[in-house]
């Protein structure tokens, strides 16, 4: 029986009020910092959707996925696709990313919710590799090159005064405010609750009247929904849609970001797109005095060890151990 | 060798299963541990057996304090527990499941491993006509035999039985449990034997000991028990 | 191209996912952890083969090298790591991807880590052997004395492993351990020290296989991932609970890649792998020797 709690959280409307003055904020936000800096935060913008993704993924439908960068790269070449061939306005092509990632994702859903465990993190981690092998083998597809993705300059009478590291900071920002406030109201949701009921024990859920594979297929539609518009996102940062902005160490890099931020929960999406992006820029202020190579590895091996520590000794994200510190539960 | 029990007291997370137990365990007699289900008689063995943590008392086999000792070790001290369910290997053959419990003995004493498989071959002979076979085609009066044998190999001092007769048929359970006797006679080993089936468990025994949602509620002669009518309607149900 | 010429072609690589297969299954079967580090131990105990080879010039003690750092580096990350985590997985949300995580976090680490030693080019490999086709009766095959060297070395390693695990005691005790520990501890057998024992074995294995597929390949820190997603391939291909499976699995997954390379060209043997890992997984998820009900951790 699921007993519906009043829920202390935010409504919906709340939220959007919420996801309102932060934007503003931003706006304004954004005319002080260094360029450097604003192109980092698009970065972070662009992870945190991403981020997300996982977290509803696996931390609310319990499916281990290493292959978030295919659904990335499924919307992203979708979006670029659609622009060299059809001409299409940038701003429609975001749409385009999230729809197309989320049809493939319901595809993937459909067999991959089936399995679990192993299986279901081999077949996720062979979709993170084939997927951008097809992209290298198909011509269309730009090969090895890619396809390039710009997103422009701000329009007419702004270009000027707003640099294009601002417009495109604003148009992830965008998308991540959206993505955040959308994944808050999903996971409040009735849809939020079946996710949770399925994970914890599928024959119960089932006796309940969910049916768990719908749910399950639905998770894998609406994650890489997101992840689609993350690759889109990401895409803008780089200029350019290939193979290897898509690799294997992306979708890990996801994973990572999504465990040290808290894999329960949205809340934590933003501190771990946050680690992600910043603890190789620690590095770079290092490179004078120690060598090139330990500031291109290092911060990889800092990241998997805070991964492989964080995963033996909070598995839940570093978030909930301090709360169970905090109140300090005792098991009987 | 003697085992001696002194206060022990175990939890199974909230749940209290054995309270302040204290008794010993004579050498060389079949000691049967009865009460009904739940009474805490597996998880005592398990505790012995190493494989479950007491959270306060102690167990001691002469000097030897066990409840410091790792499992492994412990079978080294010549107690072998054959835990309930007819723990088979299921997926190895006969003969690989009685090699297995001679595997620890393999490099210092090959010989008397060879000659303990064979003495149990002698004493469960349907298990000397399935050598070969898998573990998995066997009836459940075989597999008990088999994980009984098993045990035996290690030569055990105190050999620790978890409701061998859970299951079985009538008449092997009878079969096995002449099997026992005859053997206890024969070697001189002292057995442990937690049941359910308390007849036919004290009938074989000499001291029994009764357990009720984790209290002794008595350690005594095994005929004397018996002979307990009222006792035996309180905490046997029969 | 002759279709036999093309299945001898698939022989040698095949015996390589074999290896990395026999290495994951391995410690699937003792520890029911899929160990997708095994590229970056396999890889690392290369880069060491390299180094020594490198070091010395020759080929045999650097293979020796590579194979030893691999049983120690198995060894080190099961005593650890994989006890750590063994024993703290909880019965919490992420408990059942935890392993798999930690294993990728230690993926991570090595990557990072042969960088930093060894740097991110790629690197040539040596041969022992010619690696140009062998020539008989006046044709060439696409089999090498490279290629015969490869199989040789595998068939070996097998039927070692397989007379280990079959005819001794220790076999039998690593048997038993994987698949019943508690009755393998009553028995008196030290199962942590089977285990360690079983994450070294495919340490060695992993390793082996690496040096054995280098020369073919250039090599760099993240080369050998393509080899881990083909020996997982293999591995469920021929069940994830069966080593014989394993083996099956990845002469069948060599001489299938094989074909698709030959006859539709190279860039397509990746997607081809993969598809043939999604159909596995959807039709037979146990595998060509699995047991039933093996498709859930």
């Amino acid at each position: 029986m699921l007993v519906v709690r009043k829920s202390h959280a935010p409504s919906a409307t709340k939220r959007v009020l919420l996801a309102l003055v932060i934007a503003i904020i931003l706006f304004f936000a954004s005319n002080l910092v260094d360029e450097y800096r604003i192109f980092q935060a698009a970065q972070v913008a662009a992870y945190l959707v991403a981020i997300i993704s996982i977290v509803l993924l696996t931390g609310f439908s319990g499916q281990i996925t290493l292959g978030q960068g295919a659904f990335m790269a499924v919307g992203a070449y979708s979006a670029a696709l659609v622009v060299q061939e059809f001409g299409l306005p940038i701003w429609s092509t975001f749409f385009i990313a999230v729809i197309a990632a989320a049809l493939f994702g319901a595809i993937v859903g459909i067999s991959a919710a089936r399995l679990s465990g192993p299986y279901l993190a081999g077949a996720t981690l062979a979709l993170a590799v084939g997927i951008p092998a097809l992209a290298n083998a198909v011509p269309i597809l730009g090969g090895e090159q890619g396809l390039s993705f710009d997103v422009g300059l701000a329009p007419g009478k702004y270009a000027d005064t707003i640099s294009p590291y601002q417009w495109l900071f604003w148009i992830c920002a965008l998308c991540a405010i959206i993505a955040v406030v959308a994944a808050a109201n999903l996971t409040s949701s009735g849809l939020g609750r079946q996710w949770r009921a399925v994970r914890a024990n599928e024959t119960a859920a089932a006796l309940s009247g969910i049916n768990p594979a719908r749910s399950k297929i639905l998770a894998f539609m609406v994650s890489s929904g997101f992840a689609g518009l993350a690759g889109v996102s990401f895409s803008a940062t780089v200029g350019l849609v290939s193979p290897s902005g898509f690799t294997l160490s992306l979708s890990f890099l996801l994973l990572t970001g999504a465990i040290l931020g808290g894999i329960s929960h949205i809340s934590g999406a933003l501190g771990g797109a946050i680690i992600i992006v910043i603890i190789p820029t620690i590095f770079e202020s290092w490179t004078e005095e120690a060598s090139l190579s330990v500031a291109t590895y290092l911060p990889g091996i800092i990241v998997s060890a805070l991964l492989l520590l964080s995963i033996a000794f909070a598995p839940e994200g570093p978030s909930e151990a301090l709360h169970k510190l905090r109140h300090r539960r005792r098991e009987p | 060798m003697t085992l001696r029990v002194r206060g022990l007291t175990i939890d199974h997370g909230a749940i209290r299963a054995l309270s302040n137990a204290t008794f010993n365990i004579p050498k060389g007699s079949i000691t049967a541990v009865i009460g009904a289900n739940g009474a805490g008689k597996s998880t005592l063995l398990r505790t012995i057996s190493g494989l479950k943590r007491a959270t306060s008392g102690s167990i001691l086999w002469d000097e030897i304090a066990l409840d410091q000792l790792q499992t492994e070790q412990i079978v080294r001290t010549g107690i072998v527990h054959v835990p309930e369910g007819r723990s088979v290997v299921t997926e190895l053959t006969v003969a690989e499941n009685l090699a297995l419990g001679g595997v620890w003995r393999q490099r210092t004493n090959k010989s008397d491993v060879l000659a303990a498989i064979s003495e149990v071959y002698q004493l469960f002979p349907r298990l000397a006509e399935r050598q070969k076979q898998r573990a998995d085609t066997l009836s459940g009066g075989e597999r008990q035999m088999l994980a009984i044998g098993r045990g035996l190999i290690s030569r055990p001092q105190l050999l620790l039985l978890d409701e061998p007769s859970l299951g079985l048929a009538p008449l092997v359970v009878e079969q096995i449990f002449q099997t026992l006797s005859k053997l206890q006679q024969s070697t001189g080993m002292t057995i442990l034997l937690v049941e359910q089936n308390a007849m036919s468990a004290l009938r074989i025994a000499s001291q029994g000991i009764v357990l009720d949602q984790g209290r002794v509620v008595i350690a005594d002669n095994a005929k004397a028990i018996m002979n307990d009518t009222a006792l035996r309607h309180a905490y046997l149900g029969y | 191209m002759d279709f036999l010429n093309i299945v001898i072609a698939g022989v040698s690589i095949g015996a390589i996912y074999s290896l990395m297969a026999f290495a994951l299954i391995l410690v699937w079967r003792s520890t029911r952890i899929v160990n997708f580090a095994q590229a970056g131990q396999a890889a690392f105990s290369t880069y060491v083969g390299l180094s020594i080879e490198t070091a010395t010039g020759n080929y045999w003690i650097a293979l020796l090298a590579a194979v030893l750092s691999g049983v120690i580096i198995g060894a080190i990350v099961e005593v650890v790591i994989v006890r750590f985590i063994v024993k703290h997985s909880t019965s919490a949300a992420t408990a059942a991807v935890a392993p798999v995580i930690a294993m990728l976090g230690l993926l991570g680490i090595f990557q990072g880590l042969m960088g930093l030693i060894w740097g991110g080019e790629y690197q040539a490999y040596p041969t022992a052997f010619a690696r140009e086709g062998l020539i008989i009766a006046g044709n060439q095959i696409p089999f090498s004395p490279s290629d015969l060297f490869v199989l040789v070395v595998v068939v070996v390693a097998m039927s070692v492993a397989a007379l280990v695990f079959q005819k001794t005691s220790l076999g039998l005790a690593m048997r038993a351990a994987a698949f019943a520990p508690e009755v393998t501890r009553l028995s008196g057998i030290r199962v942590s020290r089977i285990r360690t024992l079983g994450w070294a074995f495919a340490g060695g294995a992993g390793g082996l296989a690496g040096v054995l597929v280098a020369p073919s390949t250039f090599i760099a820190p993240n080369s050998f991932d393509l080899l881990l997603v083909f020996g997982f391939t293999a591995a469920v291909i021929g069940g994830l609970d069966s080593l014989v499976g394993g083996v099956l699995g990845g002469l069948a997954l060599g001489i299938g890649l094989a074909v698709v390379t030959g006859y539709l060209g190279g860039s397509f043997t990746f997607m081809t792998a993969f598809v043939l890992l999604i159909i596995v997984l959807l039709i037979r998820p146990q595998g060509i020797l699995g047991a039933r009900g093996a498709r859930r951790a």
